[in-house]
């Protein structure tokens, strides 16, 4: 059952609109606050990667490296991934069509986890309502960020392996 | 087609999602690096609380930045280098004027500020130069600032005030008049010294003036001094913290202009003001003068005060002692309106109480410093000597030898008059003579010019001397305290120089100033000393002229001798002729008439005197140096011709009773006796009038009489009888004469006509009733005698210019005393006439023609026709 020439066609165009949209989202998400949490009065906002810098600068390498893994590593893996399997695609690279396989499983399993940041800031928005003395609240990045998750998904969603066969 | 077309434009749809992302990431990056904002720098002098990327610049307490970055100038280790994000939207209002200021929590006596801080941590608050969008884009725009520490303020004016201790917050009030116009700023330790800032608000700026005095008020002022006593509670703000408090002269001008720009602590005063430690030590000068005192441990008490004249003239606000050389220096604050007396010569002394001060606020001050100026001109020093004891200036430096034992001690002072002048600084024993060391001021010391002596003051002062008797009772303070007196006296004195004798009592040295003046010296011998004694007066004329000095014995010649002084100017009273004789008190009066003369010599009248009578210059002029002091006997004996007038009665003559001729006293009456039943009147007549006494010369005695009307022979009413010569020439001399029975009227030696008129009767008419002629009193009745044929007779005196009148056919006619009355005429008379209403008078009636008439001529004295 091979795709006809329309069907691929769209496939690929949404394919790579979705991955460049997420590209593009990907900037704002990354150099916007991703949380602005206060203590005492005294606002801070935190990107992603100052939030990283902040734990592995303090010592949590762990959180610090599983927020870089959630937060930035997956988001450019999933993109660089699509790309990767777009250009599988376009070139017609036949032995690589395995390997593309996979990296789309791989993608597929790991969209869901890529939220968690999204998770996190959620989470503490609403638990961490202190007032004055303490209060965590969602930055202008959480936006940019959810919707590079949501387009990673939508792009990995519409990729189709039958691609490497037509 | 048209669904291929419509599935082609679906697909190609899809890239609208990408360009939406485009855009909405790209509005979201705009906004973010919108809100990054400008980088400002800004220099702090203190970083403290500052944290990078945590310290927010606020504007009115909104978020505008952030710091960035906190480092340190390479340059200046002073000065923090802040490195500070503003939002864009402010950027516009980062220009020139516009300022940062560090927000920290701060709490003040006045205010509490920048409470939120304590949580919230120290921030920057901005404040743009101005609001105005019109003058922002003229202002020039900036991006590095300085920094201020904390709010500057832009309404006040700020002060510096340099102290001697710190123990004021930053904060502190300052008030005028207990009105709060500023604080206090910034404390800082300027080396030894404490210098604060203070803030005033520029409404009350131009309070504060060249001369004002800033001093610390405590919260509790208690104020002891003699006599009251003062308690005096600030307000409770100053209560807790103390503060500052200033007043100003109004004469004086504003310290500075108001400054607009006013950067940190640009203060107005360059120097600054000194901060006094309480109120009334801004009556202080700054200046602090070193007195230097030797000898130390000889004061034991505390010196706290300078007085000048009883007044606070200065305090001593620190003292040191320097063990070695036994030295105290005591750092003392004249008072402002002293301090200016430095510019003159000053002395500074330790004054003990003593008698002559001894009050209650003597004892209450204590041994205090004394301070005093004299009006000379002198640098301004910074080290005065501190003296034991007054210093005496300029003095002169005299000294007192006194034979006797003057019992004067250091301190005791010398009087001119109630003045005093000087005092004893020493005393010291030389040859049995005591040498006192004195000090005279020098504004007195003209008067050792006259060189004077010195004596011993007493209380009381009482001398019965030839001047009278005199008492003087001394002021009680001279009585106290005793002292020397000072005489002028241009004695020569044989004492070494500056050396002035000194005597115990003032009638020593009276008699010592009266013996050194220029005069004749010389001895009068006498036989007796009765009556005689020393300081006794020779008189001349009733003059005092000089006295007796010393009496002495010569044994050999069993005389006394009484050594004699006459003044200068009467040298030339004496000469060989001269005559002495002591007058006995009663017989000084040997012209009552010169009683006026020797009134102020009553004591001689008492006491007895030597008079002197000069005689005859002769040709050599010099005076002896010896004289006989004779007896009164003696001195009449050879000074006046006895003669001897036999009366009926005494008529009131006495012992010294006068014998006058013309009207001149001639002589007087030396005693009466009576022999055989008539009185024997012994006269004696001044030998220059011995030609008086002739055998012509005849004697009245002049009664004393009072009449209803007049007062006859005034001079004897005052003098008692006295006897009247009527000289008459004659070449007989004669000693013994009778007192010739009518006595002649005063008009007996004038010139004039002399007529005689007879009458019947003499009615009123008596001796001195006026002859007038038309009211005008021509002449007198000589006198009135019986002639032979027992008529009355008349001798009438015309006077000289009138001779003319009376010719042969001149009718006189009686004036009655009762006719004054009606002849109103008569009474336009002078008082001469009046006495004629009682003596009655004669009258000129009619001149009549015919020749002049010859003396005694005789008329025919007529009834007055009615």
């Amino acid at each position: 059952m091979n795709l006809s020439e329309e069907k691929k066609k769209k496939i690929v165009f949404k394919s790579w609109a979705y991955t460049i949209t997420a590209l593009i989202f990907f900037f704002p998400a990354n150099f916007l606050p991703m949380m602005v949490t206060g203590e005492m009065g005294k606002a801070e906002e935190n990107t992603i990667f100052s939030g990283v810098v902040y734990f592995f600068v303090h010592g949590d390498y762990f959180v610090a490296s599983v927020i870089f893994i959630a937060s930035i590593l997956i988001p450019i893996v999933k993109i660089v991934g699509i790309v990767f399997l777009l250009l599988i695609y376009h070139f017609k690279v036949e032995e690589k069509r395995l390997l593309g396989i996979n990296i789309y499983h791989i993608l597929h399993f790991i969209g869901k986890w890529s939220m968690l940041d999204v998770f996190v800031v959620a989470l503490m928005s609403s638990l961490v309502q202190f007032g004055f003395v303490a209060f965590a609240k969602p930055g202008p990045a959480i936006i940019p960020f959810a919707l590079v998750v949501i387009f990673t998904i939508l792009a990995t969603k519409n990729f189709d392996t039958k691609l490497f066969w037509s | 087609m048209k669904s291929v077309i419509v599935k082609r434009s679906t697909i190609y749809l899809v890239w609208v999602i990408p360009i939406i992302a485009i855009i909405v990431s790209g509005i979201m990056l705009f906004n973010e690096y919108a809100k990054m904002g400008e980088t400002v720098v800004i220099i702090f002098k203190d970083a403290q609380g500052f944290k990078q990327d945590e310290t927010p610049i606020k504007y009115k307490g909104i978020h505008i930045g952030m710091v960035k970055d906190i480092e340190v100038d390479p340059k200046d280790l002073n000065k923090f280098v802040i490195t500070a994000k503003i939002k864009k939207s402010f950027s516009k209002y980062l220009t020139e004027g516009a300022r940062f200021w560090k927000v920290s929590p701060k709490l003040k006596p006045t205010e509490f500020t920048g409470l939120s801080t304590l949580f919230s941590g120290t921030y920057i608050e901005f404040s743009p130069a101005t609001n105005d969008p019109e003058k922002l884009s003229k202002l020039k725009k900036k991006r590095k600032f300085n920094g201020f520490q904390e709010e500057p303020k832009t309404n006040v004016t700020y002060f510096k005030l340099i102290s001697e201790d710190g123990s004021l917050i930053e904060g502190a009030p300052v008030l005028f008049k207990n009105f709060l116009v500023g604080n206090i700023t910034k404390r800082s330790l300027k080396g030894k010294k404490v210098e604060y800032v203070i803030s005033i608000d520029n409404r009350f700026a131009n309070l504060v003036k060249v001369n004002s005095n800033f001093w610390k008020i405590s919260p509790v002022d208690i104020k002891a001094s003699f006599p009251d006593f003062q308690l005096k509670v600030n307000n409770t703000l100053n209560f807790f913290f103390g503060g500052i408090q200033f007043d100003s002269p109004d004469n004086s001008p504003s310290v500075c202009s108001l400054n607009k720009n006013s950067k940190e602590f640009q203060v107005c005063n360059g120097k600054g003001f000194y901060l006094f430690p309480s109120k009334s030590d801004t009556e202080f000068s700054l200046k602090t003068i070193k007195l230097v005192l030797k000898n130390a441990h000889k004061i034991q008490s505390s010196l706290k005060i300078v007085y000048y004249k009883g007044e606070v003239a200065g305090k001593v606000v620190n003292a040191e002692y320097d063990v070695e050389t036994d030295t105290k220096y005591l750092y003392v604050r004249m008072k402002k309106k002293y301090s200016e007396f430095l510019a003159y010569k000053c002395l500074f002394w330790i004054q003990k109480p003593s008698l002559e001060n001894l009050n209650i606020p003597s004892i209450i001050k204590g041994t205090h410093i004394e301070f005093a100026f004299y009006n000379e001109k002198s640098e301004p020093k910074d080290t005065y000597i501190l003296h034991h004891s007054k210093p005496f200036g300029k003095v002169v430096r005299i000294k007192l030898k006194s034979e006797h034992s003057a019992g004067l001690s250091a301190g005791d002072y010398i009087f001119y008059g109630k003045t005093i002048i000087g005092e004893i600084t020493s005393v010291s024993l030389k040859e049995n003579s005591e040498y006192y060391s004195a000090v005279l001021y020098s504004e007195y010391a003209s008067l050792l010019k006259g060189k004077p002596v010195f004596y011993k003051k007493s209380g009381f002062e009482g001398s019965l001397s030839s001047e009278g008797l005199t008492l003087k009772v001394s002021p009680l303070k001279q009585l106290l305290l005793g002292g020397v007196g000072l005489l002028k006296c241009e004695c020569k004195n044989s004492l070494e120089k500056n050396t002035y004798p000194l005597f115990k009592s003032r009638r020593d040295a009276e008699r010592y100033i009266y013996l050194n003046k220029d005069g004749a010296k010389f001895i009068l011998y006498a036989e007796t000393l009765k009556g005689i004694y020393e300081g006794m007066g020779i008189y001349y004329n009733g003059m005092k002229i000089g006295k007796v000095y010393r009496v002495d014995f010569d044994r050999e010649k069993n005389i006394f001798k009484l050594y004699s002084f006459v003044e200068k100017r009467f040298k030339p009273l004496l000469n060989q002729n001269s005559l002495f004789y002591k007058a006995s008190g009663i017989d000084v009066k040997i012209g009552l008439d010169a009683v006026e003369v020797k009134t102020e010599n009553l004591i001689s009248l008492l006491k007895g005197a030597i008079i002197l009578k000069t005689g005859k210059k002769s040709s050599s002029s010099n005076p002896l140096k010896e004289y006989k002091l004779l007896s009164e006997s003696e001195f009449q004996a050879k000074n006046f011709v006895k003669a001897v007038l036999i009366s009926d009665y005494a008529y009131g003559l006495k012992k010294s009773s006068q014998v006058r001729y013309r009207g001149v006293i001639v002589g007087k009456v030396s005693g009466l006796d009576i022999e055989n039943e008539k009185v024997k009147i012994h006269l004696l007549i001044d030998k220059k009038y011995s030609y008086l006494l002739t055998s012509s010369t005849k004697f009245y005695i002049e009664k004393e009489k009072f009449s209803a009307g007049e007062i006859k022979n005034a001079s004897a009413s005052i003098f008692g009888s006295f006897i009247k010569i009527a000289y008459f020439p004659s070449d007989k001399k004669k000693s013994e004469f009778v007192v010739a029975g009518v006595n002649p009227s005063d008009t007996v030696y004038l010139k004039g006509l002399r007529i005689i008129l007879l009458t019947d009767d003499a009615e009123t008419l008596q001796k001195g009733s006026p002859i007038v002629f038309k009211g005008v009193e021509i002449g007198q009745i000589e006198s009135i005698s019986l002639s032979e044929e027992k008529r009355v007779k008349i001798v009438c005196f015309i006077k000289e210019k009138f001779r003319d009148l009376i010719t042969e056919n001149s009718v006189f006619e009686k004036i009655k005393p009762l006719s004054f009355k009606v002849g109103f005429v008569y009474a336009k008379m002078d008082f001469k006439s009046l006495s004629a209403m009682v003596k009655g008078g004669i009258s000129l009636v009619s001149v009549g023609k015919g020749k002049g008439v010859n003396d005694f001529y005789t008329f025919e004295l007529k009834e007055e026709k009615k």
